[in-house]
């Protein structure tokens, strides 16, 4: 099978591979996601019900409040919290957030990562090399 | 990241392992932000996960958790640190008849919280306006969260200080640094957006409520582009500059407004812009003012049960004003109505008799809570009804709204008539 190897910023180290979940909403993990169950609860988002638990999450850009870090830390400990981040930009938020929940994330890839990653891929995010692998789901 | 000699020994872990996660996230967090180095800061205004937002069950365990990572090793600050009111005083949810469970629940959270950042020396401020007890001057670099916080100092004190997270907050006050980008640089502080008040709008008249209304509504139409509000009075008061700053927080997210004439930054408008063109005009008048007091409101039911004033917390003129309009009346008895401010300053409001005119009206006066939104928002037991709620601030109609909450918004005045006859009238 072939993969492709996106190069970007490693914002939160740690290496994980899993299926992608591919959101096109900003997120702030503290109001548009429940913290206790994972799943998608932003009433405007057509993702909502979706649950970003043990997912690759790739979104445009978070948008958290000042305590929107301490969202996605909830989410981990709850244990439903997203395998991995892949961002176009990062806000600091959520990087704060990867961080304090020790979850692999992964920004400013050399290709829009929207352009390449579909839901379902199985993607290989690497935040200490700050590299992304993406291997395309079988049609 | 260029590091200096003590941010090296931080990040070796020889000042222990809490700082070590300290100064990592600071760099991961600059370095998304693509700062070269760390400043020095002067001082900085952290946020408890554990007393501000989850207070019971398992979430305020994982909270502790969260904050005991950090603080590992450490002894002390390393710089004078102020903290961010509690969500709910035990004995308020006393008398809102949480369960006594959950009361124990709150007052262990919370002993762990005075206990955890006491031993590091944080003045143990409680509120949301710092700067009523530990002000700052132009060109100081602060660290920090807390949206009205970061607006009042860079916007009427001219400090420098960028809109942190809650877990960075607790970084720079652990190692004393911060990634130099944002709003410590002079280049990323001018305005972008002129503001301009219609013929229709006096500001010499506004209302509170007004100056709520209006930075609420800029907020929404600029986004992300720093205001300039012009023609605002040069002596407008703290409570007013505070109502000015805290709305924007919310509505938009920004770090810093202009006022000309009376942010330090902008004596003109030109050097507010420093020296661009301004990339978009806002026009406010009566009409957007009123649609934002009605897009604020989320009530329909005319009975209330709460009103809170102190979002955020109030001043002493303000107190004054409280207890002139309560002088010799009584509220509703189903009312709970709160003042929420700082404790120095309730201290002194009772010295001036002013707090028990407001007691003997039915109300109460708290000192360190976030008492205008947090606690109705998260952690209420279940099964608990909150009610209708009314308010004066944009900050905590907007939370509560958010939350579900039904809030009635409008003036001061509005809101204690409210209190008195049990329900919100329509003129």
């Amino acid at each position: 099978m072939e993969s492709i190897t996106l190069k970007g910023r490693g914002a939160s180290k740690g290496a994980v591979e899993g299926e992608a979940l591919v959101i096109h909403d900003t997120i702030a993990f503290l109001s548009d996601i429940s913290i206790t169950e994972g799943i998608i609860t932003c009433p405007q988002s057509k993702f909502k019900g979706q649950s970003v638990s043990d997912k690759i999450l790739i979104f445009p850009t978070g948008k958290g409040s000042t305590a929107d870090p301490y969202g996605f830390y909830m989410l981990k400990k709850a244990g439903k919290a997203p395998k991995a981040v892949i961002n176009v930009d990062a806000n600091p938020t959520t990087v704060a957030g990867a961080i304090v929940s020790q979850t692999p994330m992964v920004y400013k890839l050399d290709k829009n990562p929207f352009d390449i990653i579909e839901t379902g891929d199985h993607v290989l995010v690497d935040g200490n090399k700050g590299i992304v692998v993406v291997t395309k789901r079988e049609t | 990241m260029k590091l200096a000699a003590d941010e090296e020994r931080m990040l070796a872990g020889e000042l222990g392992p809490g700082v070590q996660r300290a100064i990592e996230l600071l760099i991961a967090v600059g370095e998304a932000y693509e700062a070269e180095e760390m400043i020095d800061i002067s001082s900085s205004h952290i946020l408890s996960p554990e007393m501000q937002f989850w207070n019971t069950g398992q979430l305020s365990r994982w909270a502790r958790e969260l904050v005991a990572e950090y603080v590992e090793g450490a002894e002390t600050f390393r710089v004078p640190v102020t903290i961010n009111p509690i969500f709910l005083e035990p004995k308020i949810a006393e008398r809102l008849g949480y369960p006594q469970s959950y009361i124990e629940e709150m007052r262990e959270s919370l002993a762990y919280g005075m206990k955890t950042y006491g031993k590091l020396g944080v003045i143990p401020t409680y509120t949301c306006c710092p700067f009523y007890i530990y002000p700052s001057r132009q060109g100081e670099h602060l660290g920090g969260a807390e949206s009205v916080a970061v607006l009042f100092n860079n916007s009427v004190f001219g400090a420098m200080v960028n809109r942190e997270s809650g877990p960075t907050a607790l970084a720079t006050a652990l190692t004393g640094k911060t990634p130099l980008y944002g709003m410590h640089l002079p280049e990323n502080r001018h305005g972008q957006a002129i503001i301009e008040l219609k013929d229709d709008l006096d500001p010499r008249t506004f209302t509170y409520a007004d100056y709520n209304a209006l930075s609420y509504y800029v907020g929404k139409m600029v986004v992300d582009k720093i205001p300039i509000f012009l023609g605002l009075p040069k002596n407008m008061s703290i409570a007013q500059l505070k109502y000015l700053c805290a709305p924007l927080g919310v509505s938009a997210g920004l770090p810093m407004l202009h006022a000309v004439g009376v942010t330090p930054e902008a004596p003109t408008v030109e050097a507010a812009l420093g020296g661009k063109k301004a990339e978009m005009t806002v026009e406010v008048g009566k009409k957007e003012i009123n649609m934002t007091f009605e897009e604020l409101r989320s009530a329909s039911e005319r009975v209330i049960n709460y009103v809170f004033l102190g979002c955020p917390h109030v001043t002493i003129p303000e107190i004054k004003e409280i207890a002139r309009l309560l002088q010799g009346k009584k509220i509703n008895s189903d009312v709970i109505f709160i003042v929420g401010t700082a404790k120095p300053l309730r201290l002194l409001a009772q010295e001036m008799g002013l707090v028990d005119i407001i007691q003997d009206s039915g109300a109460m006066v708290v000192s360190g809570m976030c008492s205008a939104g947090s606690f109705l928002r998260r952690g209420v037991p279940e099964g608990f009804k909150v009610g209708v709620v009314a308010t004066n601030a944009a900050k905590a109609a907007h939370y509560l709204q958010v939350g579900g909450v039904q809030v009635w918004f409008g003036t001061m005045q509005k809101c204690i008539n409210a209190a008195i006859k049990g329900k919100w009238e329509a003129a």
